[in-house]
């Protein structure tokens, strides 16, 4: 094969990897998660082996304790520890299983602390179908005139532009199922095993059954079936029919090459006895050896048959035949060769009359078959399933013959029939970005033959249009924006104007007293006025009915004489007063031109409306207060702003059933975390290449990947946030 | 004299700093920017030459650091910034750096922006909370990030309001007291020039006006009768009628069809077609009428009698009426803030009231003559009093007491209107004068308009440059501008509202509508923890924790043949005070179940009662 070959078996593979991909939920990091289960179960299995090694129990093979001493650090203070106490080894696996277990609740707590935070939350919860979008298989280029179509078009003759090369991740990637698939699969091979199981259960239990007759009418029953099934295949198809028929005959053949006879009752009985009985080991070797000549008759017929066969093709089964050598099973199950008694003559004699009668048989069979093949017979019609087994096989035979001569050259399915040398149909194109769907593309060539494909050369037109239009579009450089005349926008001017303030305007014909009133508030409040006195009196008075008073429970009389010019002592009334509380200053009570009366501003009807309990979970009221400080109302707010504040803090869909969250929402969630994080890997990664490469990314093909990291940080950020 | 109508409030205050501003957004559009920003970013080495860069062209590099961003002065920023580039190498950096240059984000809202919409301190960074969780405490978090985005947005949406309202601005030796209507009129378009416009109404005056809250209805009552509500845009008549009662003031309620008229003895209610649709015969010798759109209360003052009477329009009932005293009243007019109504009195003081109590809420000494008369700004920030002794004296509406401006006129005014945008009208005798500068430090005089007639009353037009005077005789529709808010919120009040919108904004009003008991000084009240009475409930919460019996001393009955031995006498006295104890405690444990301290224990009987559930549905659950 040349070296065209393998290339176009690589662009054959090729295409198949772009099929291969699509758009539907991919299994994006799933691989990653299997391997990490992997590592884990691995991480396990290995913890207890070498406890075992350690223990020095038995059974453990030495060299690979030796290796294991190896690794351990501590070589010359290794010593096989005793085994461990149960209540010690019980304590470790509480342990490991505590470890295993909170790192499978632990994955969770991301989740959940995202939907705690969460503002809102919308049940039942979002389908898992994250899809990644490949963008070298999407992208289009946006192509508004002719020019950038025939520009794209010679680029991409030209090779210029590459498709992406897979890497080994990705396309494991692609390759990998999906949890779904997995479960699938699964469950469908847990249903094929238990099916088996049953069919197992059912032939075995019919197998046991004693009954003769039954396994008569049985195997009655299957070679009819047997047949009738051949003969519908032999009417649809002639050549698989064939293929069977020689297929059952060969069986048959073989049959009687097996060891069936010397494994039976009889040579087990014999062997029982041959300790002891030295006729019965005579028996037994009289009856291997017997066996053996049958052997390499039957082999040598074989042979002879065989090449008497009209194929080309050299034929591996005949040599896998012979690497299987029925006299190593001989052997073993002969005990002791080279003994030999009369009883085993005699045994020999039967065996052998019995044996050739059968090899008579069997050579007249295949005699049959061979003249079969070469001189098919028409209208025999016996009613045995051998019989009708030939005649359909004559059939068959006839019609395959005179199919040869068309199927010669196309690849066939009979192995006996195809002689030529087998090529499969490459297809070579050398753009690669063409599209499946583009019939007109002209540069792929179909090549069938060897012939062919020594005759194929690549043109070598299309990078030369290439340069040339590139020229063309230098030259017809796109005409400048007409750009803006910055004297034609209009500057304001902004003037400054003198305050224009008639002085005088208030006092034209006013005394010059009054006109002089620098401070406002200097002679607001003359003392000898009357409405400020009266005014002073009245807040006075405000003030002390604003104030709680003293309560005297002193009574005269007690404890003292009382009457009409008697006063009470001082001391008593002191004694039995109750101070009242001062109050706090009100809220004007620094203004000297108010009353303030705060027991009727804030009245006990504007009271029973105010919150008098502070609310849970506040603990000051100035939280509480600045917590419902802010206006919601859309009058006071933007809409947007408006509706974002009164958004409820759960959605549920009407008549949805809500489930609750199963895995597949963890693994959304790693899976945009993923994202981010094999993003910037792949960035770096390109970077670093392409500074050691000393490359500028100027194709278009690392433009792609720009916008296709930026799409994914944008979905990763919405997913994460 | 130059008019100069398109520069906002701000503008005029510093025109300096707007100047800028200006500058920074055209710079910013034009990209001049990007290219200054590049050579802060791009190289130390570049860095060096920005002093170069501020000395060209220095309004740029200013607007840059009045625009959000992380550049101060010092390029401290920057090079922290370039240090860490080169550090980490990296081409994603590079390439976000690029994007950062190329797309800077949403333009910064202004602080003075800002400052308009601030709500108050927020949360602190770690608020006492108990019982919760770390993802429950982060709820708050959250939600206190949303509110100071929605300030942001708020802020920022003020960039949609497009309408600038403007002054006349006077060249230097020139005053804008001496331009005539005329002249604003003759220099003006033609629906502007349709603004100004005199009703000869000689019969029936003197007159009372009230423009609508849309500033497109008028209502006009003579004190001979003369009833009449207008559409005084369009000039289209929607009510005319003689009431053949003498008529002291008038009032729209919640839309403009329906008026209310203070008559000869009582108040009437009036629809568009003129039918008399309510008599409010309780609300006697009515001088002052207002209505309150937010509590749907009218509110009326008999100023002989010192009576204020409370009137809610839904439900057609007086709420309260409260006797003011403090002899005469000379004025009444809701406070726009809170809804607190202030009627001024003879000896000098304004009272405010709250339909909740008899008392004044507050009272405050505005002058040592006779107030004759007031008015509050729109916004309920500035409270304009006058008095006899011709003092102008402006308050600070919610810090009681304290006094911004205090004036002297000519004569006593005796009508005071404030315009949306903070102009002061006047109305003496015979003239009308405005003032400006309500929100700065100088009021200064703005307009004068002489009338032929004894003045009767000067009222602002909403969204509209307009004074509107009535004097004996006449109706007069005075130009003034800049007195009018440019934007006008549809939601709030819509000039230009069809049939089916004021049905609408009916509805909204009455789901919307504020109760008459929440109306105190500070409105805010209502969002705020009642102190005293938590402090009484945590108070009695402490009691109930422990709980000592008080002791007695039965003293058992004397019972004859030898039951009250002494044996017979303290068993009696021991079951007594069991029987004292057990009670005292189940009263106790009621308390302590009310409080919370204890959870009440379900009884046997409670599966036998029948359920009440508070939906329908619930019985399925």
């Amino acid at each position: 094969m040349s070296s065209r070959d393998s290339i176009g078996m690589n662009n054959l593979s090729d295409s198949g990897n772009d099929s291969g991909v699509e758009d539907g939920p991919s299994p994006v990091n799933l691989q990653a998660d299997i391997q990490k289960i992997a590592k884990k179960s691995r991480h396990r299995s290995e913890r207890p082996s070498v406890r075992l090694a350690a223990t020095g129990s038995t059974g453990v093979d030495l060299g690979a304790l030796a290796v294991l001493r190896k690794e351990l650090p501590n070589v010359d203070g290794f010593v096989e520890a005793a085994p461990r106490s149960k209540p010690e080894q019980k304590r470790i696996a509480r342990k490991r299983g505590y470890e295993e277990i909170s790192e499978d609740v632990n994955k969770w707590q991301g989740i959940v602390h995202q939907q705690r935070n969460a503002r809102q939350l919308s049940f039942p919860l979002d389908k898992n179908s994250i899809s990644i979008i490949k963008q070298d298989n999407k992208f289009q280029p946006l192509m508004k005139t002719e020019l950038e179509k025939e520009m794209y078009e010679l680029l991409s003759g030209a090779e210029m532009i590459k498709p992406k090369e897979e890497s080994a991740e990705d396309k494991a990637v692609r390759e990998a199922m999906t949890l779904e698939e997995v479960l699938e699969r699964n469950k469908e091979s847990w249903r094929l095993r238990t099916l088996r199981n049953k069919l197992g259960k059912k032939a075995h239990i019919r197998n046991k059954t004693k009954s003769k007759k039954f396994h008569r009418i049985l195997k009655k029953d299957r070679l009819r079936k047997e047949a009738s099934n051949l003969e519908q295949l032999g009417k649809t198809e002639p050549g698989r029919a064939l293929d069977k028929l020689q297929k059952l005959d060969e069986i048959r053949i073989e049959e009687r090459m097996t060891l069936k006879h010397k494994k039976s009752k009889w040579a087990a009985n014999l062997q029982l006895r041959a300790k002891t009985d030295k006729t019965a080991l005579a028996a037994l070797q009289e009856n291997s050896r017997l066996h053996e000549e049958m052997v390499n008759k039957l082999k040598k017929t074989k042979e002879e048959e065989e090449a008497e066969d009209d194929s080309e093709e050299d034929d591996s089964d005949t040599d896998d035949s012979d690497e299987h050598d029925p006299e190593a099973d001989t052997q073993n199950s002969t005990p002791a060769p080279g003994v030999q008694d009369k009883s085993y003559k005699k045994m020999k004699t039967f065996w052998g009359e019995y044996n050739r009668q059968k090899e008579e048989e069997m050579k007249d069979q295949l005699e049959e078959i061979r003249r079969q093949r070469k001189q098919p017979k028409k209208g025999q019609d016996e009613q045995t399933i051998e019989e009708a087994n030939k005649m359909i096989k004559d059939k068959l035979k006839q019609s395959t013959k005179s199919n040869k001569g068309k199927k010669k050259t196309t690849c066939s399915n009979n192995p006996d029939v195809n002689d030529n040398v087998k090529i499969n149909e490459y297809e070579f194109t050398f753009s690669s970005m063409d599209k499946p769907d583009n019939p007109m593309n002209e540069s792929a060539v179909r090549l069938r033959t060897l012939d062919d494909m020594e005759n194929f050369k690549p043109d070598k037109v299309a990078p030369v249009a290439a340069s040339k239009t590139l020229k063309q579009v230098a030259n017809n450089k796109k005409k400048s924006l007409p750009e803006v005349d910055a004297s034609k926008i209009r500057v304001l001017e902004t003037k400054v104007l003198e305050s224009s303030v008639v002085k005088d305007f208030f006092n034209n014909d006013s005394d010059s007293d009054e006109a002089e009133n620098d401070d406002p508030n200097a002679d607001l409040f003359d003392e000898d006025d009357l409405a400020l006195d009266e005014f002073n009196k009245a807040r006075e008075a405000a003030e002390d009915a604003a104030q709680p008073k003293d309560v005297c429970h002193a009574l005269p009389g007690w404890g003292s004489w009382t009457g009409p010019d008697i006063k009470m002592s001082a001391k008593i009334i002191e004694r039995f007063t109750d101070k009242a509380p001062k109050k706090a200053p009100s809220k004007f009570s620094d203004k000297k031109n108010v009353i303030y009366n705060e027991e009727a501003d804030l009245h006990q009807n504007i009271r029973n409306r105010m919150v008098s309990e502070l609310p849970f979970p506040f603990l000051q009221v100035s939280d509480w207060e600045a917590s419902i400080r802010g206006p919601i109302g859309r009058t006071f707010v933007p809409e947007l702003v408006h509706r974002k504040l009164i958004e409820p803090a759960l959605v549920t869909e009407i008549g949805a059933v809500i489930k609750p969250m199963d895995q597949t929402q963890l693994l959304k969630d790693n899976r945009a975390k993923q994202a981010v994080k094999d993003n910037k890997k792949t960035k770096n990664q390109k970077k670093e290449e392409m500074e050691k490469s000393g490359e500028k990314p100027v194709r278009p093909g690392n433009q792609l990947i720009e916008f296709g990291s930026s799409k994914k940080r944008k979905f990763s950020r919405k997913s994460v946030n | 004299r130059k008019k100069h109508c398109s520069q906002t409030e701000e503008n005029m205050s510093s025109p300096m700093k707007n100047a800028k501003d200006d500058s920074a957004v055209r710079k910013y559009n034009a990209g001049d920017m990007k290219s200054i920003r590049k050579k802060h970013c791009s190289q130390t080495e570049e860095n060096m030459s920005i002093p170069e860069v501020k000395a060209e062209d220095g309004s740029a590099v200013r607007t840059y650091d009045t625009g959000d961003m992380k550049f101060d002065r010092n390029n401290k920023w920057t090079k922290k910034k370039d240090q860490q580039h080169e550090g980490r190498n990296s081409g994603i950096d590079a390439f976000r750096k690029e994007k950062e240059e190329k797309f800077p984000g949403r333009k910064p809202v202004s602080t003075e922006a800002l400052k308009k919409f601030y709500y108050g301190p927020g949360m602190k960074k770690g608020p006492k909370l108990t019982g919760i969780g770390m993802s429950r405490r982060n709820k708050f978090v959250q939600k206190e990030k949303l509110v100071e985005e929605g300030r942001r947005e708020a802020a920022r949406a003020e960039m949609l309001l497009t309408e600038q309202s403007g002054c006349v601005e006077a060249a230097e030796g020139f005053s804008t007291m001496n331009l005539t209507q005329r002249d604003i009129v003759e220099s003006s378009d033609i629906t502007s020039k349709c603004k100004s416009f005199e009703l000869k109404l000689d019969h029936f005056g003197p007159y009372k006006l009230k423009y609508f809250r849309d500033g497109r209805h008028l209502a006009l009552a003579g004190k001979m009768g003369h009833l009449s509500n207008f559409n005084w845009v369009t000039k289209k008549l929607t009510t005319e009628i003689n009431i053949m009662q003498q008529l002291y003031d008038v009032c729209y309620l919640q839309d403009h069809r329906t008026l209310a008229v203070a008559q000869n003895d009582w108040v009437s209610i009036y629809d568009e077609a003129g039918v008399e649709l309510h008599a409010v015969k309780d609300f006697y010798n009515i001088n002052y009428l207002d209505y309150m759109p937010y509590h749907f209360l009218c509110v009326a003052l008999s100023s002989c009698k010192g009576m204020l009477h409370y009137l809610d329009v839904t439900l057609g009932q007086e709420v309260t009426n409260i006797t003011t005293g403090n002899g005469r009243a000379s004025g009444m007019c809701h406070n726009p803030y809170n809804g607190v109504i202030c009627t001024s009195h003879v000896n000098g003081t304004v009272n405010m009231w709250t339909p909740n109590c008899k008392a004044a809420v507050a009272s405050m000494l505005a002058h040592k003559a006779p107030v004759s008369a007031m008015a509050y700004d729109p916004s309920g920030r500035y409270l304009v009093t006058s008095s006899c002794r011709r003092e102008l004296h402006i308050w600070d509406a919610r810090n009681l007491g304290t006094q911004l401006h205090s004036l002297k006129t000519q004569q006593p005014a005796r009508q005071i209107s404030v315009s949306q945008r903070g102009l002061i009208a006047l109305g003496f005798d015979r003239d009308v004068q405005i003032y400006r500068g309500i929100h700065g430090s100088v009021v200064e005089p703005y307009m004068k308009q002489s009338l032929g007639n004894l003045l009767s009353q000067v009222q602002f037009c909403p969204y509209e440059d307009v004074l509107g005077v009535t004097t004996r005789d006449t109706f007069i529709s005075l130009i003034i501008p800049g007195a009018g808010e440019a934007n006008f919120d549809a939601a709030e009040v819509n000039p230009y509202s069809s049939k089916s919108n004021r049905r609408e904004a009916l509805i909204k009003g009455l789901l919307a509508k504020v109760p008459a008991e929440l109306i105190t000084l500070d409105p805010y009240t209502v969002a705020q923890v009642d102190i005293p009475t938590l402090e009484e409930k945590l108070e009695a919460q402490r009691k109930l924790v422990y709980v000592n019996v008080p002791r007695i001393n039965p003293k058992p009955k004397y019972r004859m043949k030898g039951k009250s031995g002494s044996a017979q006498t303290a068993k009696r006295k021991m079951i007594r005070k069991e029987m004292h104890k057990t009670r005292y405690l189940d009263k106790v444990k009621k308390d302590r179940i009310a409080a919370g301290l204890e959870e009440k224990k379900p009884s046997s009987n409670d599966k036998y009662k029948e359920k009440i559930y508070e939906n329908v549905l619930d019985r399925f659950k």
